[in-house]
């Protein structure tokens, strides 16, 4: 799976990010799928599988992060589990379809309540008339699904970006 | 009134570039039906009946001659001719072809339109009072806080997809002429014992399938963290608003299912973090917005109005009635404030044409310094008109048929599209409003009536607000036949009240009859001065069903 991504995940928001396109060090997991071996490739699984048995996961040596989807509750978690969370180096936030706007609060919240600094990727039903304000959401990585050309992607991360901030309007720069 | 810095010119001309492109995307086929519609929907685009509708932006009811000018360009060069005003006091065009909609909106944006977030699931346009700074009842002026949650919702990048629409309607009068206890977040602007501006903040109110009235959530909230509090709400029920169900996602089933204190609880807690990440107002912010509705007028020396007017309107009786309904005191002496009825029965409620939108134009700018307003139930309001000139305003507004004094009667009725026009009316709500003209059409008896507000809606969504009037009229379709429903003793001001129906639907033909068997009731068994509610409130419903349902039984 390849991705759209911002070259200095703490750059501003402005218009100037640069982006690249990198592959996605993750093999994806759905809730359906099988716990996979620990010492396998490096996997994104969904939260649900995480919480099943997170001593597993703290104790394998070998990368993996999360896959947070939309009806998750990132608030009810203990906060040595969520520190775990925190830990990594990315987070993948799952949009099952674009009109499911929760995956943007999932981002605000890690970004601000959290303190997250890590990567924060967009997967699923990532569509380029979406990613502008995705990116002004705290999202810094997004998923190329075929839908829309690279250059029509970085057309539209930049579509309505200001130069400069401006303190009433939300979204940092906007 | 407030006057677009660059950042707010060129953030519009942005966004603008954005929706041509994806709508000639769209008409060259690369975009879906399905996804485009999310995104005209952003830009205030439906598919209606017979054509796209266009609901341009009016910002809680304010814009200028010019502005109003450009409207009327738009109808001529654009539509056939005419606008519609709302209930969020935006105004529509019904037949712009879809094509042309980029270039419509490019016009509009020469003058500070636009159509953003007037339709689709985010923040739609703050509504207020449209009265708002001119008169008494004022404790403080709600448009420079309708500013400041106008930047602060437009573009919010993380509330474009809430689960619903999600409306905000804000006064600051002691009457409340915005409905804020009908809105799915209503703020009402006081003064704690300090003299500091706080706000009281109502949430889940809202009309449609399921009308309820809004809940407070908390009182005396301070100024400065008006934004910091919105945004912990909608963090809320962007979380955990239902999206399963469409009929089920406004946050007043989510408030409803959570109780008012466990959800106050969840905000709480989210407030706690947006406390600290989220802009807190400072004082520079809303003296800056302050200064843009500052006004200062200049004293006139006549400044007698009332009781019988100036000299020339007791010799007028046509005149005289007019002053006395449609205009209404200002907070300074030799000012009056106009309402200009959209209700005359030669045209659907609220629809507005262009020569009638350029003459109120001019209008405004000979009378009124060039300012306008829409309200709530399709009307608008030159706010500052010197008494010695309402002679002059009133030959001109009459001379188009805009000066029918009609404001606050039975025949001044909020009426949505309906069939005519709307993809999800069931039936007709324009012919209900010819009906009940032909039927009362004697000014005497409706000015004797009094105060008593009927609004029409053409389906179950209430864009009519029909359960928040004293007589309410829905329509439902039965096998392909109109009926109507009526639903008694609503109220959208402070202290805001469902109607009640009545009993079964009505057949289209007897609507009128059945509304005046309402008015008979009440006028045979009103004490002196009895509002319709409180007359309802005292003898219950009983004898005006008795009535209304007699003959047809």
């Amino acid at each position: 799976m390849q991705l759209l991504r911002k070259t200095d995940p703490s750059s501003d928001l402005s218009a100037t990010a640069e982006f690249v396109v990198a592959e996605l060090e993750w093999q994806v997991l759905g809730a359906e799928d099988a716990k996979p071996q620990s010492s396998g490739a490096a996997v994104a699984v969904p939260l649900s599988m995480f919480l099943s048995d997170p001593q597993d996961w703290t104790s394998r040596q070998t990368a993996w992060t999360l896959v947070i989807e939309p009806g998750d509750e990132l608030g009810e978690l203990a906060n040595e589990l969520l520190s775990v969370v925190l830990d990594r180096s990315e987070i993948l936030i799952s949009f099952p379809t674009f009109t499911d706007g929760r995956g943007y609060t999932h981002a605000a919240t890690l970004r601000n309540q959290h303190g997250f600094k890590g990567d924060l990727v967009a997967v699923g039903d990532v569509r380029r008339d979406q990613l502008d304000f995705m990116h002004h959401s705290g999202f810094t990585g997004f998923e190329i699904t075929g839908n829309d050309s690279v250059p029509d992607m970085i057309v539209s991360l930049g579509e309505l970006s200001m130069p400069a901030p401006h303190r009433l309007y939300s979204g940092a720069a906007l | 009134m407030y006057q677009y810095d660059d950042h707010d010119r060129a953030l519009l001309k942005k966004r603008l570039a954005q929706f041509r492109d994806q709508t000639q995307r769209y008409l060259a086929g690369e975009l879906s039906a399905d996804e485009y519609k999310q995104l005209r929907l952003r830009n205030g685009v439906y598919e209606q009946l017979h054509a796209p509708m266009l609901r341009v932006a009016i910002p809680y009811g304010m814009f200028t001659a010019d502005q109003m000018r450009t409207l009327a360009k738009v109808a001529d060069d654009y539509d056939r001719g005419f606008g519609h005003m709302t209930t969020r006091q935006n105004m529509q065009f019904n037949w712009i072809p879809l094509e042309r909609i980029p270039d419509a909106l490019e016009e509009l944006a020469e003058f500070q339109m636009h159509a953003i977030q007037t339709s689709g699931n985010c923040i739609r346009n703050i509504t207020s009072d449209p009265l708002a700074g001119a008169i008494g009842d004022e404790i403080e002026d709600p448009r420079p806080w309708c500013e400041l949650i106008r930047q602060w919702s437009t573009f919010h990048p993380e509330f474009n997809w809430l689960p619903r629409k999600f409306k905000i309607a804000v006064t600051g009068a002691r009457n409340d002429r915005a409905a804020i206890e009908v809105h799915d977040i209503g703020l009402r602007l006081r003064h704690d014992e300090r003299g500091q501006s706080v706000f009281d903040v109502w949430v889940g109110g809202g009309l449609g399938r399921t009308p309820v009235v809004g809940k407070l959530l908390r009182e005396g909230l301070p100024g400065a963290d008006l934004l910091t509090f919105l945004e912990a709400t909608l963090r809320v029920y962007n979380r955990a608003g239902r999206r399963d169900n469409l009929y089920k996602a406004r946050i007043k089933i989510l408030v409803n299912a959570l109780g008012i204190d466990a959800f106050r609880e969840q905000v709480d807690a989210q407030w706690e973090v947006t406390r600290k990440t989220v802009r807190t107002l400072e004082g520079v912010d809303i003296e800056r917005m302050r200064a843009f509705f500052t006004k200062t007028l200049a004293p006139q020396n006549i400044v007698a109005v009332t009781p019988a007017g100036p000299a020339d309107a007791a010799a007028d009786p046509a005149y005289n009635r007019w002053l006395k309904q449609n205009t209404r005191e200002h907070k300074v002496p030799g000012y009056r404030v106009v309402l200009i009825a959209l209700k005359s029965p030669e045209r659907p409620a609220g629809d507005i044409t262009s020569a009638q939108m350029r003459l109120v134009a001019d209008l405004a700018d000979t009378y009124c310094a060039g300012e306008l307003r829409s309200t709530h139930d399709q009307n608008l309001v030159l706010a500052d008109v010197p008494v010695q000139h309402l002679k002059a305003l009133w030959t001109a507004l009459a001379g188009q048929d805009l000066a029918v004094p009609n404001i606050g009667t039975l025949s001044d009725m909020i009426v949505c599209p309906g069939l005519d026009y709307c993809s999800l009316a069931n039936a007709t709500s324009i012919s209900i409003w010819d009906q009940i003209n032909d039927h009362f059409d004697d000014l005497d008896y409706l000015h004797d009536l009094g105060d008593v507000k009927v609004r029409i809606s053409g389906c179950m969504n209430a864009c009519g607000h029909h359960h928040v009037a004293d007589i309410g009229i829905l329509g439902v379709d039965k096998k392909g036949v109109e009926w109507y429903q009526l639903t008694l003793g609503g109220r959208s001001t402070t202290g805001a009240r469902i109607g009640q129906r009545i009993g079964p639907a009505i057949a289209k033909a007897d609507v009128a009859e059945a509304v005046q068997r309402v008015l008979l009731t009440y006028t045979d068994l009103r004490d002196d001065g009895e509002s319709f509610v409180d007359t309802l409130d005292r003898v219950g419903l009983p004898p005006f069903k008795e009535r209304v349902y007699a003959a047809a039984a």
